[in-house]
Order: structure tokens, then C-alpha cells, then sequence
């Protein structure tokens, strides 16, 4: 956190146009720029896996007039999260469930994911997220079953919704939860001092970043 | 360190602190022992001003480190980092179950009242008179008059914010402002109120510091909500922060931690105990303290398998228990059912300060003719929370992605209500806690076998807890209402109490109206132990007046004992 502390004050003292390439994975949402995805060393994720995760990430949550998940380490905390927090068996599905995207990828646009643009990865996502309430409603169900009472002709699209799921979950928790998000962009109030029981939305802004 | 103290006090959660606070200011030289580590208000709170980002894992925990709680993690907070070291480890300190029992311990100083709920309620003579009415167990050998003054003294020692409505079941109490309710939470009320004339919608009591009234080394609630760490500003009542450092101005307490109290020891020459067994749970070492007056408040669980372990000639099967009931009738409340919905129409309210609590529904069942049912016996209070939820841990239905989604997150989401029961138990004898020698603790110890199970009048009573909050929550015109009834094993609730209760007759109580062992008067058992009913208000405030009363009983008995003695002495030269 130190160094984040560090870099950041740093960044923000001397402006982002003079930040190095190893500032960029940290600080900036440069995956547009499509090969230069990351600059940080992986503890769980392939090489393939941390390209679609970066990627998706950057699409779930994109930078606006305020930062996206990339800028704030999303990407490094879902590979965190997976390593310490994630069951053995949620961890294989996710795995399982990003080599298939990849295979969806490839049956796509007849090359490898690592020669994927964001743009073509997020046609293939929309292609999984934008679809019929009745079919999300279906997938959430599948998702709620243990992997093992899953019946085996549904076990892809099982491991496919796990990692995308979890991946966007993930995402909006790493997110939320990012001290650049919960000091600067939500409302920060960690000693409150008073409880005003009924005041405008417009008197705060946006939500409060403390439960 | 000396031997020979005045008294002892065994256990530092919020009886044991009680106990020793009332000792010390009365002049006695108080050791107070706890099997725990030594937890100094403030200093040792490591999480108390973390925010999400802080922790490395944003406050998750990882499996290995939830396996090691595997029992304990039946409190949610235990599945949270800010709380969890809290709430002891399963490994090292484990026990027995013949049917499910969630034992939820926190063994250093301050004990559980650092991560209590604080919601503070008086039992009222419908509770004291509830067992000799429907001949159940035995009847209580107290009343409301003889506890009323240390509801007082203890609430305004404590600080209780809250509302006074004049109920019979729920006594009115010596209240600090009550924590405003916020837009929802009136709706609420507003609703309820005037559709029901027989229930109503109240800030819950809580032991929080409102108003402008001094409260020693406190300062009034910051709305923080993160009091289950530990508040740096004394702003809710635990033992660290109040009764432990009263104690310790007087000069006049030793608090060693560290030390497991294993046995009360019983002298027969005089027919009382002379001190108790301690084990230095970090050296093993074996230690005996004496003392004229000893009070036990290990904790339910803990005093019963104290009492238990301390066998005497006299006293075979634990001390004091020639009725045969150390251990039995233990109750818990039932909780965890209930209904939650969202409300809409409030979009543009919000609120300013973490409120750490919400509304109460007092007991409105079996209070008088009116209101009695044809399925159970008894009645529930109605637990509340109401707020906004973060747009982020919701879990938004459609696979929503991109600038949208952001732009969502950011937003407050849906004001979301849920309530839920807390029912009573009713004493079972059967319902038990007994030693397993075979099964020892890493000081060799026994370890507790639980034998407990709900009976039809709980189940009964859940039904009910489900059909009236789905359907105060439908009357309110609140949407998407959904019954809410989850295993709740006995235990959850941490309200365990009754296992050496107190009674008019020895036959059929370990304790007497004072809560001196029947047998054994220079002991005083004060934690939930005691309890012969267990109403269904939360437990503490009462432990903690009933600790206060039976002190001051110690006290006035000791000076008497020591003038008396000074006589004897005089009359001999």
C-alpha cells in the first residue's frame, strides 16, 4: 500500500504524461493499446489468462472521467483473490472456464487471444453478457449448483459463466473496494461524528464508500 | 505476586467486569483472572480505523485461516479480518458435540464485550413470572422491584440510548437520545403503528454513548459503525473501556490474564471455598489464589464446566451441585428467521453517519389474554435493520457491463429492510453440558460435550416470527418481500445461559436469590449461568444488574464478616 501511496502522489504531483512504461500497467488504463496489457508478475494466472483477464476487466469497468479497474489493480487483485481467497475448485473452474473463452476466441476470429484486440474481446463478451433475462436467470441458477450435480453436457457453459461471473464480481468488489475509489470517487466519511438520519442524495453525491 | 486477595472475580467479559468495578470501589482487594490474553483499551484494537483497502484480502479471509475457526465462523463476523481475531481458534480450543452446538467464545480480556451487540433491554415481571405461571422448570426467586434499582445503575452507568414507551413487557429504562430513525425506518413505523394496536416500532435500546452525560475515559459514538473492532472512543460499552479501567483506578485490582481457572476449591472445615486452581495457559504453570468471596463469570459455558470440574468430597458431581442441575437447562434464543424486502419511494433519501443499529418490535405474543396463541408459549422480539445497499455487493440480475455499469456502482442503491426474530427458549432439562475426560485440552483438561436441541415450542414460535414479519413488511407496502428461515443451531445467538440457575429451593437450583451457590455462599455465580427463563430480550444488561445487586450483597456480607471477626478478636483480649 506504501508504494501505491508512493506512486501515486507521484503521478498525480508531476502529471501522467511522464510516466514511464512500468507506471502505466500501475497507474494509467493504457490496454487499449492493445499489446501492452500489463507490467506486473502474475502468482496465478497464465500469461494467456492474465491477457483476457486484463482485458475484460478494462471492458467490465472502463476508465471514464474517473479511473477503471485497471488503473486502480484490479487486474492484480483478481489474481490475488484466486491465489488466497478462491477454493481449489472455484480457482480450476475459473481456469477451465478462461480456456474456453479463449477457444470461443479462437473459433471466432481464427487466431490466438494473445493477437486479440480489446475491441474484438469485447464482441465476443457481449456475445455472453447480452442475451435474454430468462437465460441470465437460467445461467445464475446453473451457477448456484455444486460442479458436481452438473449435468456433463452443461459442464462448458458451467465453467464458461464461472469465469466470467466470478471475473466480473471480482471486479466490481477489487473496485469498489480500491482506496483511490472509496477516498476520491465515492463519498469518504470514516469518522462521521453524527448521525443525520434523513438528508438529500444530491447533499452527498455519490454513495457512501463505509458500510 | 501475593496469594491472598479479598476476592476473585473469574472471567473478564461483561459480568466478570461488572464484578470486578463493584468489588474494587467497595474496597475489596479484588484478583480478577482471565484465560485469555490481556487486551488494553484502545492500544490493542489493530483494525479499529482500517478502511477496505487496508486489508489485504479488502477484508475477506482465506480458507486456511477460516478452517482454523471452522465453528466459530458461524457468526458472520468471524468471515470477516477486522473481527476475527476476536473469536477464538477451534483447533486449539475445541469441544464435543452429541447434536449441533455453535459455541461462539472470544477468550482474552474484555472477553465478548468487545464484540457484543450492545442492544441493552430490562426483563419485566411477565418474564420473572412466566415459568411458575406456565409451571415450567422453577420459578425465578426474584421480581422486578428487587432488580429495578440496578437496572437503573448499571444503564446509566453504561450509557443506553433508546426510547421510552411505557410497555409492560419492556420496562422502561434510564435513556440517553435515542439514534434517530432515518426516512425508511419512520415509513416503518408510521405503517405499523397505525395498522397494529398491538405492537410498535422503537429505536433499539443500545449501550452506546448519546447525549451529553460523562462517562469516565468515553466519549459519545462516532457513527462509524466498526464496533465489533474495538472503538478508540469508548463509545460503546465493553469492559475495556469502562469497568476494567474503573476497577483499576481504585487501585484496589490485580488483573492476571493468561490464567485458566479450572477448579473451585472447597474447604469442608468451613463449609465454603478457600480459592481457586489456576493453570498459566502460556507456561503450564500451576497455581492456587484464595480468597474470602469468589465470583464465577466464565461465561455459561465456561462457569458450568468449572463448577463441574471442581469435585470435593462433599460435592462429587461439581460443586454445589446436590440438585443435580449444574450443567442442565441450558437455553439459547432462536434466531435467523424473519423477512426482508426492498422499499421503493425513497430514492432521493439518503443519510450521514453509520448508524449501528436500527428499530425493535417488542414482544407482542403471550402477554395477556389477548394475545395468547394455540401453537407456543412465550414470545420473540423483532430485530431490524434498514439502509441502502452498496450497488456493488448487490447482485445486480442482468450481466451488466461497461460505463453503465460504473456509472451504477457509484450510485446508492436500493433501500433494502429486513427484521428478524429473537425467539425464547424454553429450560429443558435434557438440554445439557457435561465434561468428556477422554478428550482433553492442550492443558489437560476436560472439554465440554454439548447435548442441546430446540423443542417443538421454538419450532413452533419460528413459524410465526416468519408469518408476522412477511407480513408487516407486505403491510407497510414495502416490495419484494421474502421469508427468511435459516438453520439457526443453538448457540448462534451467543445467548447462552441457565446452566447453573437460580431457584427458591436447593433441590432444584444451584443458586439462591442473591446468586450464591446455594451450599457454598461465599461463591456468587453472575453470568448467564443464572438465568432460569430466558425471556427473549438480550441477555447482558440483565447479567450485568443482577452482577451489580449480587456484589453489593458480597460486599455488605464481607464488611459484616470482617466487623464481626474484629469483635471476636477484641473479646478475646
Amino acid at each position: 500500500m506504501e508504494r501505491r501511496k508512493a506512486l501515486k502522489n507521484l503521478a498525480l504531483g508531476m502529471g501522467y504524461t511522464i510516466a514511464t512504461p512500468t507506471l502505466l500497467g500501475i497507474l494509467n488504463s493504457c490496454v487499449t493499446k492493445e499489446t501492452e496489457y500489463a507490467d506486473w508478475h502474475a502468482k496465478v494466472l497464465s500469461t494467456k489468462e492474465k491477457y483476457i483477464v486484463t482485458h475484460l476487466v478494462d471492458i467490465i469497468i472502463p476508465e471514464t472521467e474517473t479511473k477503471g479497474a485497471v488503473a486502480v489493480n484490479v487486474p492484480q487483485f483478481v489474481d490475488l483473490m484466486l491465489k488466497d481467497i478462491e477454493s481449489d475448485t472455484d480457482r480450476n473452474q475459473f481456469k477451465r472456464g478462461a480456456t474456453l473463452f479463449a477457444l470461443h476466441f479462437k473459433e471466432k476470429y481464427n487466431k490466438p487471444i494473445l493477437k486479440g484486440s480489446k475491441k474484438e474481446i469485447e464482441n465476443l463478451l457481449s456475445i455472453f453478457f447480452d442475451i435474454d433475462p430468462k437465460e441470465v436467470k437460467r445461467l445464475h441458477t446453473l451457477q448456484k449448483q455444486n460442479i458436481f450435480n452438473v449435468p456433463r453436457e452443461q459442464a462448458d457453459e458451467y465453467s464458461l459463466y464461472k469465469f466470467l461471473v466470478t471475473l466480473r464480481s471480482l471486479t466490481m468488489f477489487g473496485f469498489a473496494t480500491s482506496e483511490y475509489i472509496g477516498e476520491f470517487v465515492l463519498s469518504y466519511d470514516p469518522i462521521p461524528g453524527k448521525y443525520d438520519p434523513d438528508i438529500s442524495v444530491q447533499e452527498v453525491g455519490n454513495a457512501w464508500s463505509l458500510r | 505476586m501475593k496469594n491472598k486477595f479479598d476476592a476473585i472475580v473469574i472471567g473478564t467479559g461483561i459480568s466478570g467486569g461488572w464484578a470486578a468495578k463493584e468489588l474494587c470501589e467497595g474496597g475489596l482487594k479484588t484478583l480478577v483472572l482471565e484465560r485469555g490474553r490481556m487486551v488494553t483499551h484502545i492500544k490493542d484494537y489493530p483494525t479499529m480505523h482500517m478502511d477496505p483497502w487496508d486489508f489485504k484480502h479488502r477484508g475477506k479471509r482465506t480458507p486456511e485461516d477460516l478452517a482454523r475457526q471452522h465453528k466459530q465462523k458461524a457468526n458472520g463476523q468471524v468471515k470477516k479480518e477486522e473481527a476475527a481475531h476476536w473469536f477464538v481458534d477451534d483447533i486449539q480450543h475445541p469441544y464435543q458435540e452429541k447434536k449441533p452446538f455453535d459455541w461462539i467464545r472470544g477468550y482474552h480480556v474484555g472477553g465478548r464485550s468487545i464484540m457484543w451487540g450492545r442492544q441493552s433491554y430490562r426483563m419485566s415481571d411477565i418474564d420473572f413470572n412466566a415459568n411458575k405461571k406456565d409451571r415450567i422448570a422453577v420459578d425465578w426467586p426474584i421480581r422486578y422491584k428487587d432488580i429495578e434499582k440496578w437496572y437503573d445503575k448499571v444503564e446509566e452507568y453504561i450509557g443506553v440510548s433508546g426510547e421510552n414507551r411505557g410497555l409492560p413487557q419492556l420496562p422502561d429504562g434510564k435513556l440517553s437520545p435515542a439514534m434517530p430513525f432515518n426516512a425508511v425506518e419512520k415509513e416503518f413505523q408510521k405503517q405499523i403503528e397505525s395498522q397494529y394496536n398491538d405492537r410498535v416500532v422503537m429505536p433499539a435500546r443500545v449501550a452506546h454513548i448519546t447525549g451529553d452525560k460523562v462517562h469516565e475515559g468515553r466519549s459519545k459514538c462516532q457513527f462509524r459503525n466498526r464496533c465489533v473492532r474495538g472503538c478508540p472512543f469508548g463509545g460503546y460499552f465493553s469492559s475495556n473501556s469502562s469497568t476494567l479501567p474503573a476497577a483499576e483506578r481504585t487501585g484496589n485490582m490485580t488483573l492476571r490474564p493468561n490464567s485458566i481457572v479450572h477448579e473451585i476449591v472447597y474447604d469442608e472445615r468451613t463449609g465454603k471455598a478457600s480459592g481457586v486452581r489456576v493453570i498459566d495457559a502460556e507456561t503450564h504453570e500451576k497455581l492456587f489464589f484464595k480468597a474470602d468471596i469468589i465470583f464465577c463469570n466464565a461465561s455459561t459455558v465456561g462457569t458450568a464446566s468449572i463448577l463441574l470440574q471442581s469435585k470435593s468430597k462433599r460435592f462429587p458431581n461439581g460443586l454445589g451441585n446436590d440438585s443435580g442441575e449444574l450443567g442442565r437447562n441450558l437455553m439459547d434464543h432462536h434466531m435467523k428467521a424473519g423477512a426482508v424486502a426492498t422499499v421503493k419511494g425513497f430514492e432521493d433519501r439518503y443519510y450521514k453517519g453509520r448508524k449501528p443499529t436500527s428499530f425493535y418490535v417488542p414482544r407482542f405474543r403471550n402477554l395477556d389474554p389477548k394475545t395468547q396463541q394455540k401453537d407456543f408459549i412465550r414470545g420473540y422480539g423483532f430485530q431490524g435493520g434498514v439502509g441502502r445497499a452498496d450497488n456493488w455487493t448487490q447482485n445486480i440480475p442482468e450481466f451488466s457491463y461497461g460505463k453503465d455499469l460504473k456509472e451504477h456502482l457509484l450510485q446508492p442503491g436500493d433501500w433494502k429492510i429486513g427484521m428478524y426474530g429473537f425467539g425464547e427458549c424454553l429450560p429443558y432439562h435434557d438440554n445439557k453440558v457435561t465434561l468428556n475426560y477422554e478428550k482433553l485440552d492442550e492443558w489437560g483438561l476436560p472439554t465440554v460435550e454439548f447435548d442441546v436441541k430446540f423443542g417443538e415450542n421454538e419450532n413452533n414460535m419460528r413459524k410465526d416470527m416468519v408469518k408476522q414479519a412477511v407480513e408487516m413488511l407486505t403491510a407497510a407496502g414495502f416490495e419484494e418481500v421474502r421469508p427468511v428461515n435459516a438453520k439457526s443451531n443453538p448457540g448462534v445467538a451467543i445467548h447462552e445461559m441457565g446452566t447453573a440457575r437460580m431457584g427458591r429451593d436447593p433441590k432444584t437450583s444451584v443458586l439462591n436469590q442473591y446468586n450464591q451457590i446455594h451450599a457454598v455462599p461465599n461463591v456468587y455465580v453472575t453470568d448467564g449461568a443464572c438465568m432460569t427463563s430466558s425471556a427473549c430480550q438480550n441477555p447482558s444488561l440483565t447479567y450485568m444488574a443482577l452482577t451489580a445487586r449480587a456484589a453489593h450483597h458480597a460486599i455488605e456480607n464481607f464488611k459484616k464478616n470482617k466487623k464481626q471477626a474484629l469483635l471476636w478478636r477484641e473479646e478475646k483480649l
